[in-house]
């Protein structure tokens, strides 16, 4: 069996790059990156450049192992004497060899999770952070941004999001509105479907008629029962999302929404 | 994914008497007909716990981020 060495001994030097890459950004497609092929490799690059010579510098201090270019640059030659010849020599110090790489991957796989859980943590990527948001932030992940909060500051944020759906349930549009717990995208990046809880449904021609009371206009929404709600995003005809934030109150004068709920409760009875 | 939930939202979710309220008021907000008519609509709930008692909470949409 012939093996094109040079092409393994490239793969084995980039695949770091890659590796390190693929980790730290945050995507939500899974089954194909799309991006183009030059940004791929250029990303690479990147990463190879920097552990590469992190490594290399770590094994010269700490070990006193340096890196020998002319056995490298006969491994990547055609000449298969040279080749012959470098294979001895890596052979000599073949355990070394497979430990540089194997913490180099090993590496490449943990450096980057931690770079990307650090800047996750410390919401480093939000719009507004500073004039390094390009380059932290995952512009592959826009459901991320739009779902957690990230984008907000931590004095800003909300407590929970609303959501709102338009919903066609044999042949009538249906608005259904919860608390949104989870969401999924599909391999490809695109939303797939919503957990809500708490959720209520009315028929959206059952809109609000003039001069209707609060009692009236909840009477008009239906509990569904259940713990959570899974709505197909491909089954929703519109989405309003909407961010809600919980102040507590100083003053204890705010009178207290009891009608409201007791409505509400009576037509959680009628369902 | 974890969609984006405080800790007080867990509790408020967690409680049925605020949970109710918090219903009732995403079920007023979603009548609102127009701008115009806006109606003002109790946005206040309640939350009792033993260590604090009964707080009050007004709730309030926000805009999204820059």
């Amino acid at each position: 069996m012939n093996v094109a060495l040079p092409a393994l001994i490239v793969f084995l030097l980039l695949l770091p790059g890659f590796i390190a890459r693929s980790r730290f950004k945050r995507a939500e497609r899974i089954s194909l990156d799309y991006s183009p092929f030059g940004q791929i490799v250029t990303e690479a690059m990147l990463w190879n450049c920097v552990f590469h010579p992190l490594w290399l510098l770590a094994a010269a201090w700490l070990f006193g192992h340096t890196l020998q270019p002319l056995l490298l640059l006969e491994l990547l030659s055609s000449d298969a004497a040279s080749q012959a010849k470098a294979i001895q020599g890596i052979a000599l110090q073949f355990s070394w060899i497979c430990a540089y790489f194997l913490s180099l991957y090993a590496g490449a796989w943990i450096v980057p999770n931690g770079f990307r859980l650090m800047i996750t943590h410390y919401r480093l990527d939000r719009a507004n952070a500073g004039w390094y948001v390009p380059w932290l932030r995952f512009n592959q992940a826009p459901w991320y941004y739009l779902l957690t909060g990230a984008d907000f500051d931590e004095e800003q944020r909300p407590d929970l999001i609303s959501v709102s759906a338009i919903v066609n349930v044999a042949g009538q549009a249906v608005l259904f509105t919860g608390i949104l717990d989870n969401f999924f995208v599909d391999a490809n990046g695109s939303l797939d479907r919503l957990i809500l809880e708490k959720v209520m449904r009315r028929p959206l021609s059952a809109d609000k008629p003039d001069g209707a009371s609060i009692a009236e206009e909840l009477e008009r929404f239906y509990v569904v029962e259940g713990d959570y709600f899974v709505l197909r995003y491909s089954e929703a005809i519109t989405l309003n999302i909407e961010y809600i934030r919980m102040d507590r109150l100083v003053d204890d004068d705010m009178p207290e929404p009891e009608p409201a709920v007791d409505t509400l409760s009576e037509a959680d009875t009628q369902d | 994914m974890k969609a984006l939930k405080s800790a007080l939202a867990k509790r408020v979710l967690a409680d049925p008497s605020a949970t109710l309220q918090l219903r009732a008021y995403l079920a007023s907000k979603n009548s609102q007909p127009s701008l115009s008519t806006t109606v003002a609509t109790d946005d206040v709930i309640s939350l009792h716990s033993a260590q604090e008692g009964t707080v009050l909470y007004r709730l309030t949409v926000v805009p999204k981020a820059a």
